[in-house]
């Protein structure tokens, strides 16, 4: 079997790894002969299954589907997937369901208003989950430019919320938010 | 933050709240009796309660879960991105019960400690127990005691606004003489610039009006002499004002900065990492600053205005009534302009302060990191980087130089509008015969007076907002929990290096353990290495041993001396370190080694020298022991400064020696010689020695292997080759390496 590899990353593929439902975590088969997976001295003993495996995105701010890594347990990686959509229908659900559930941010559609008050901003916002009061502290640091037209806030407990599209937002909104970006 | 959103935080985590939200979800919760009560967020609101029996789970949309307590173990709590879980192992499955977001993580973390010794069979050691208790303190706010809530990082009684300006207040107490001092000037030289426009009007009714033959000169002499002698008054007055308020604002930043200075040092390095070095320097300068500036320039302005405004007033009141009531009528009108137009201004004049410190933050950034630019030849990207922010910054200072103007002068010329009609009113008036010139010049003066401070008071909340902002920042740092402060009964401790760590565990983040049951005896004069993965947790656990951290449970102890019962000063002053990378302070040779002991002879810092090899090299500097080094001076080589670093550590002459990577960086020759130093340092003192090249660990009597937080393995260099281990295959990787 070819398998992907470029030095010690490894690429995992529908062709010999399974993700499946165990119990409340997602868990991964691995089909082919483990001592394939070329690693490196310091790396993992490679098992055929993992009742629970942990998804990390590579690039969390701006490929949410892509580069994801395969940990197990201990955090160690056992692969990476280069592209989610490459597995089959299930899979895929049984992967999107578990990114969703480790990475969860709201998605703010309207800035209501902003206040500031002793060193911190407090943003009453509309999000797709309702309507959230959002505090801020060291304003401007927490508030992260991604990209053109994307932002991210980081409240003070560690929340995130993205806005998708600066330009997207009415002009009320956009207006509150300009001072600070 | 806020009360309204401290509030909403309080009664989300309130324990009587949640009871009742469980019960009214299920009323099957009414029989239990919970320890810990919390609530969760995703996917839908919901309790999760702990009582004896188990864990009882309700969600709003009316689920609910019971699953008894002898099934369940090993409760933790986890964070993901942006969300916090709760799992637990349920018989042999880890299972998840429940999911919020991150207002919850810090509680998630102390209810998931308590649940475990709750639901675990309690054999701990009686003493460790005790010891553990003593030294777990509860976060107490420094300025009232009150204690602090989970993930409330301030206290909320001393953080409100009037509070902060009382205790700024209050800090000020000494200067008092000064303040008085400053509000007495402040009021004659109100009273007395208003004697001027009525000597005016005496100057224009009785002498310039007048036909010649029937003025006074003497009179008309009088009056001049009389306005000098304000002006020298006023003018002397105003340098003692001047001189009382600048003594004031000065006192009272010094004592700030001292205040502040001193709380910074006083912190943990865990306390004082969560603000970086330029947040601290801001707060320690620029917010001090600003509250000098505020305190001798703004309030001493603002008194001027309000006693002259208030003093004019009265005076026109008296003279008349009709009068004044027309030229008060129109200040609510100019206030309230002024007041309209403050809240956008302000928002533009915020923007472009932030995008010139962008442009100046790149600017710092690429010169910084000018070698790396110079070697990838990025500069055109660096220039376009640069060029576009600073374009940036041009585009919106013409932008606020086009409206600034565009507003302030329209709206002067319609504050301007309340003069002219008092104007033509007092006029009228004297064309009426009801007013002569000189009380009309006298009326124009007064309005002035009242007028020209007015577009000032309009940025007063302003004003007051910023400087409860800036002594906000300010006491956010001095409020600091100091978690590390020395216990009332600690002592002064001589050590012999018996060092015994017992079950420790900690973690940098209190959600997040580093190290998990660290056991370990060492017996004085051992050499311990220290060995593993990078991030395993080597240098946290000789953090910990040099007290930088407390640890979250378990201790250390020195010769049978919890580490927490001695003072810091006796402990750390018995412990030497030579780290992988050495800073030295602005100072001679000397002074960076004498650092270690300020009152060391010359001769005592020779043989240190000496002993760590770095003599020879010394004496070849310019001006040997007194060149100057640090920054701005003779640059050292990376040998050189780690061998001025084991002299330093020579000079202590310490009882625990911590070597952290000290030879890492230094090429094959230059560590030989450093190592030959290093030998003479590890002699009959208890050495904790952390290198990744393990052959400069040979000399260890024992060597450690940290892995993922715990003590894998311990014992000999030959035991663990025999062992073929995690040891075992660190070294033969290493020797692949150097055949490679």
């Amino acid at each position: 079997m070819d398998i992907k590899t470029n030095n010690t990353v490894v690429y995992l593929t529908p062709e010999f790894t399974h993700f499946v439902k165990c119990s409340d975590f997602l868990g991964l088969d691995i089909t082919c002969d483990t001592s394939l997976l070329k690693e490196s001295a310091l790396d993992i003993d490679r098992k055929s299954h993992y009742d629970r495996v942990k998804l990390r995105r590579a690039f969390p701010f701006t490929s949410s589907e892509n580069y994801i890594s395969v940990l197990d347990e201990d955090l160690n990686e056992i692969g990476l997937i280069e592209d989610i959509t490459v597995y089959p229908e299930y899979e895929i659900v049984l992967i999107r369901e578990e990114l969703e559930r480790v990475y969860y941010s709201a998605h703010i559609l309207k800035i209501k208003s902003v206040k500031e008050k002793l060193g911190y901003a407090y943003f009453a916002v509309q999000c797709d989950c309702g309507d959230i009061d959002i505090p801020l502290r060291d304003i401007y640091r927490s508030i992260i430019r991604i990209g053109e037209d994307r932002i991210v806030m980081i409240d003070v407990d560690g929340n995130r919320y993205y806005i998708d599209s600066v330009e997207a937002l009415d002009k009320k909104s956009r207006k509150k938010l300009e001072m600070y970006i | 933050m806020e009360k309204k959103y401290r509030k909403i935080r309080e009664e989300r985590q309130d324990k009587k709240i949640l009871a009742k939200k469980l019960s009214s979800i299920c009323s099957e919760a009414d029989k239990y009796d919970f320890f810990e009560i919390c609530p969760f967020s995703l996917p839908k609101d919901g309790v999760i309660g702990f009582c004896k029996e188990g864990i009882f789970i309700a969600s709003k949309d009316g689920g609910t879960r019971f699953i008894e307590s002898e099934r369940v173990s090993d409760i933790r709590a986890v964070n993901e991105s942006g969300c916090v879980f709760l799992e637990c192992r349920h018989d042999d499955e880890m299972i998840i019960l429940c999911r919020s977001d991150m207002r919850d993580s810090k509680l998630y973390t102390k209810i998931a400690r308590r649940c475990n010794e709750m639901f675990k069979s309690d054999n701990t050691d009686e003493n460790e127990k005790e010891s553990e208790k003593k030294h777990t303190k509860e976060r107490k706010c420094q300025n009232c005691g009150r204690i602090l809530n989970i993930g409330e990082e301030r206290c909320p009684k001393c953080s409100s606004s009037m509070k902060l300006v009382l205790r700024t207040l209050n800090i000020s107490k000494e200067f008092r003489f000064y303040i008085i001092a400053t509000a007495l000037a402040l009021i004659v030289i109100s009273l007395v610039s208003l004697l001027i426009p009525y000597v005016n009007k005496i100057l224009v009714d009785d002498y310039i009006k007048n036909e010649a033959e029937s003025v006074s000169y003497a009179g008309f002499a009088l009056v001049i002499l009389s306005m000098i002698v304000v002006q020298i008054i006023l003018n002397l007055l105003s340098v003692l004002r001047r001189y009382f308020s600048s003594s004031a604002g000065l006192g009272i930043q010094t004592k700030l900065a001292t205040l502040t200075f001193d709380k910074v040092q006083a912190l943990s390095v865990s306390k004082s990492g969560k603000y970086d070095s330029g947040d601290l320097f801001r707060r320690i300068n620029n917010e001090v600053t600003e509250i000098q500036w505020t305190l001798t320039e703004h309030i001493p302005n603002y008194m001027e205005h309000t006693f002259k405004l208030v003093a004019a007033g009265v005076f026109l009141f008296i003279y008349d009534v009709k009068l004044a009531l027309v030229v008060l009528a129109t200040i609510p009108v100019i206030v309230f302009l002024f007041y309209a137009i403050k809240e956008p201004t302000g928002a533009i004049w915020i923007k472009q302060r932030e995008k010139g410190a962008q442009s100046s933050s790149i600017l710092h950034d690429i010169y910084s990191g000018i070698r790396v630019v110079k070697s990838y030849g990025t500069e055109k990207s660096e220039f376009e980087r640069y060029d576009n922010a600073a374009k940036q910054y041009r585009d919106v200072m013409i932008k606020n130089e086009t409206i600034w103007p565009l507003v302030i002068h329209p709206l002067n010329f319609i504050a301007g509008l309340g003069e002219f009609f008092i104007l033509y009113f007092a006029g009228n008036r004297i064309l009426q015969g009801m007013m002569t010139l000189g009380e009309m010049a006298m009326f124009s003066s007064y309005i002035s007076i009242i007028y020209s401070p007015l577009i000032h008071f309009a940025f007063l909340p302003k004003l007051i907002v910023s400087f409860v902002g800036h002594i906000g920042k300010l006491f956010e740092l001095v409020d600091e929990d100091e978690d590390m402060k020395d216990t009332p009964d600690a002592k002064f401790n001589d050590i012999k290096g018996e060092v015994e760590i017992s079950n420790l565990c900690f973690g940098y983040d209190e959600t997040k353990e580093v190290l998990r049951g660290i056991n370990l005896t060492v017996k004085p004069g051992e050499m311990i290495g220290i060995v593993g993965r990078s991030g395993a947790g080597k240098s946290t656990l000789i953090n910990l041993i040099m007290r930088m951290y407390d640890p979250s449970s378990g201790y250390i102890k020195v010769d049978g001396v919890d580490i927490r019962a001695m003072t810091q000063h006796s402990y750390k002053s018995q412990i030497g370190a030579v780290l992988q990378e050495t800073f030295l302070f602005t100072g001679s040779v000397y002074d960076n080694i004498a650092y270690a002991k300020p009152d060391a002879s010359y001769k005592e810092v020779i043989a240190a020298s000496k002993a760590a090899g770095a003599h020879s090299f010394i004496m070849k500097l310019p001006e040997a022991y007194n060149t100057k080094v640090g920054e701005r001076g003779y640059t050292l080589s990376g040998g050189e400064r780690q061998r001025v670093a084991i002299a330093r550590a020579l000079l202590r002459d310490p009882k625990i020696l911590i070597l952290d990577e000290a030879t890492a960086s230094l090429d094959t020759e230059t560590e030989r010689r450093v190592q030959d130093a290093l030998s003479n340092l590890v002699k009959n003192r208890t050495t904790f020695a952390i290198a990744h090249r393990l052959s400069t660990l040979r000399n260890a009597t024992r060597l450690i292997v940290i892995d993922r937080g715990t003590i894998a393995e311990m014992g000999t260099h030959d035991e663990l080759m025999q062992k073929e281990g995690i040891y075992y295959s660190l070294v033969m990787a290493q020797r692949d390496m150097v055949k490679k």
